[in-house]
């Protein structure tokens, strides 16, 4: 297809939320960097998202994307279709519109990193020569950080914070359990992805246990002492599900210090035993693990870089989005990977045009579902201040606390149209 | 004071040479001073100020907390037991000592 900047802009328009960097882009970086290779790893909000958009800014640039999975299985919804709302399929995207795109995408893991050499080297042995790399790795966890937590004891007490047979696993165990159990959740302080996740999961485990299982109830130990639309939640908690769910903060020795997956236990800090009938653990995390091989992560073990391009302060050439970087106050969402992404494959042409980036402005809103027909959102819109990202002052929010029925109702259904919108954006599928 | 402190030891009978671990949690509001009310004024600082563990005559940890620690502060440390004694524990703030606690090691 030939491209021409009308369908261009058109392409861009379509799009949702951020990117807003990329109108400004001259025609004629196209002809300047229709010689480079650009490797994207990762087919995520972040990755997919990335490659998609340097498409589309760039109709000649050579592309691939590393990806491991034929499919691609979104955090965001997983809490819905454990709540029996959604269908493993319609949370599962493909690749073919990448490849209709000319993008090559290979389904192998990649395996080292030369940041120097600008080599990715898969795990079929292939080596990749990059001019820019995308790397949108994800996150993986801290095994044993937190004590007795390693990965036999997932199999046993899932975290299911990576959607995939994890989450499949907790599915399966919230069937088996009989009426009258107790669903049990740690939950992690510190930086993790999707932090209204823990709350969002509770409310459709909730929603599930109402409708089938009424009896059992929902422990929340928590080693924080306060959480992501807390007012809301704990609103539409009572609304909806009475006193099935209990959260006790860190202030209330929420905070666990050690699992025993086999008795499907926990003990808190200050030695109080919670038994399980399931057991969810929301672990302490780093930056996927392809990030430290590539050198960009720091002591913290969350890559750094800079804001108004997305590229490692560590690496140069190397672009990483999405949960694995440090862009606080931007949470790690889906949304502002897919946003950091697009800012990412703009600085990329702009770079390799020898131009300088356009400023970069990103949008985020999480949706959270607490029951079938009531959502509550927090949004936020974020910009590189020169030195830092921040959040623009004034802008986003949080939904309204004395909202009626109807309001919740209708943004149950905007987190639906959110899903379908960022679907088709970053994967063009639905 | 509204809440005890929170103490847990990993063993009040250790054998001599035996790593202790110790958690401690104390409520307290922990105002950097660096925020402004709605009105524009600063909310006065109100920040715990040291915590120091003892047995008997023997320093375990003295602590500085400053303003970028979180509400309710929560301190976990080891030591190792190499004679019985009376662990003691004291949080202060501006206005001097917060709570004190006291666990009695007894090596077994």
């Amino acid at each position: 297809m030939k491209t021409t900047r009308r369908t261009l802009l058109g392409g861009i328009g379509a799009g949702i939320g951020a990117g807003v960097v990329s109108l400004g882009l001259p025609g004629l970086v196209r002809a300047q960097n229709a010689s480079a290779h650009v490797v994207v790893v990762g087919g995520g909000f972040g990755g997919a998202t990335a490659a998609r958009y340097l498409r589309r800014y760039s109709p000649d640039l050579k592309i691939t994307l590393i990806e491991p999975s034929e499919t691609f299985v979104t955090c965001p919804f997983s809490n819905l279709y454990l709540g029996g709302l959604r269908s493993w399929d319609s949370i599962t995207h493909s690749y073919a519109a990448h490849r209709g795109a000319g993008i090559e995408v290979i389904h192998a893991s990649a395996e080292q990193i030369d940041g120097a050499a600008r080599k990715v080297t898969l795990s079929d042995g292939t080596a990749l020569e990059y001019d820019r790399l995308v790397l949108s790795p994800g996150i993986d966890i801290r095994w044993g950080a937190l004590e007795g937590y390693d990965e036999p004891a997932a199999e046993l007490a899932p975290h299911a914070w990576k959607a995939g047979p994890q989450t499949q696993l907790l599915k399966s165990q919230l069937e088996a359990m009989a009426d009258g159990g107790t669903f049990v959740m740690s939950i992690t302080d510190g930086a993790f992805r999707c932090p209204p996740g823990p709350y969002e999961r509770a409310s459709m485990v909730a929603h599930y246990l109402k409708t089938n299982k009424p009896k059992s109830k929902i422990l929340l130990l928590d080693s924080k002492e306060t959480f992501s639309k807390q007012g809301l939640f704990k609103q539409g908690w009572e609304a909806l599900y009475g006193d099935m769910i209990e959260w006790i903060s860190a202030d209330n020795d929420g905070k666990v210090a050690k699992v025993d997956a086999s008795a499907l236990s926990v003990e808190t800090a200050f030695g109080v035993t919670h038994k399980a009938d399931v057991l969810n653990v929301v672990p302490p995390q780093k930056a996927g693990w392809i990030a430290d091989r590539a050198g960009v992560t720091n002591e913290t073990g969350w890559v750094p870089v800079k804001g108004n391009t997305f590229e490692s302060v560590q690496v140069p050439g190397i672009y990483v989005v999405g949960d694995a970087t440090i862009a606080a106050p931007m949470p790690k969402s889906g949304f502002c990977a897919n946003a950091q992404g697009k800012v990412a494959a703009a600085a990329i042409i702009a770079d390799l045009a020898g131009a300088e980036p356009a400023p970069a402005s990103f949008v985020n809103t999480c949706y959270s579902l607490v029951g079938p027909e009531w959502g509550i959102s927090v949004a936020g819109v974020y910009y590189f201040d020169g030195e830092k990202l921040a959040e623009r002052e004034g802008s986003g929010g949080v939904s309204p606390i004395e909202a009626d029925a109807a309001f919740r109702q209708a943004e149950a259904v905007y987190g639906a149209g959110w899903y379908a919108s960022i679907s088709a954006d970053t994967w063009g599928t639905v | 004071m509204a809440n005890p402190p929170r103490i847990w030891l990993s063993s009040e009978t250790p054998a001599a040479g035996e790593i202790v671990r110790v958690r401690a949690q104390v409520v307290h509001i922990m105002e950097s001073g660096l925020r402004l009310d709605a009105a524009g004024n600063a909310i006065p600082r109100d920040t715990l100020e040291r915590f120091s563990a003892t047995l008997g005559d023997d320093v375990i940890l003295d602590w500085f907390p400053e303003t970028a620690i979180s509400q309710n502060p929560y301190i976990e440390f080891t030591f190792k037991a190499r004679e019985s004694g009376v662990l003691k524990m004291i949080w202060s703030d501006q206005n001097g000592v917060l709570a004190e606690a006291e666990r009695a090691i007894t090596l077994s």
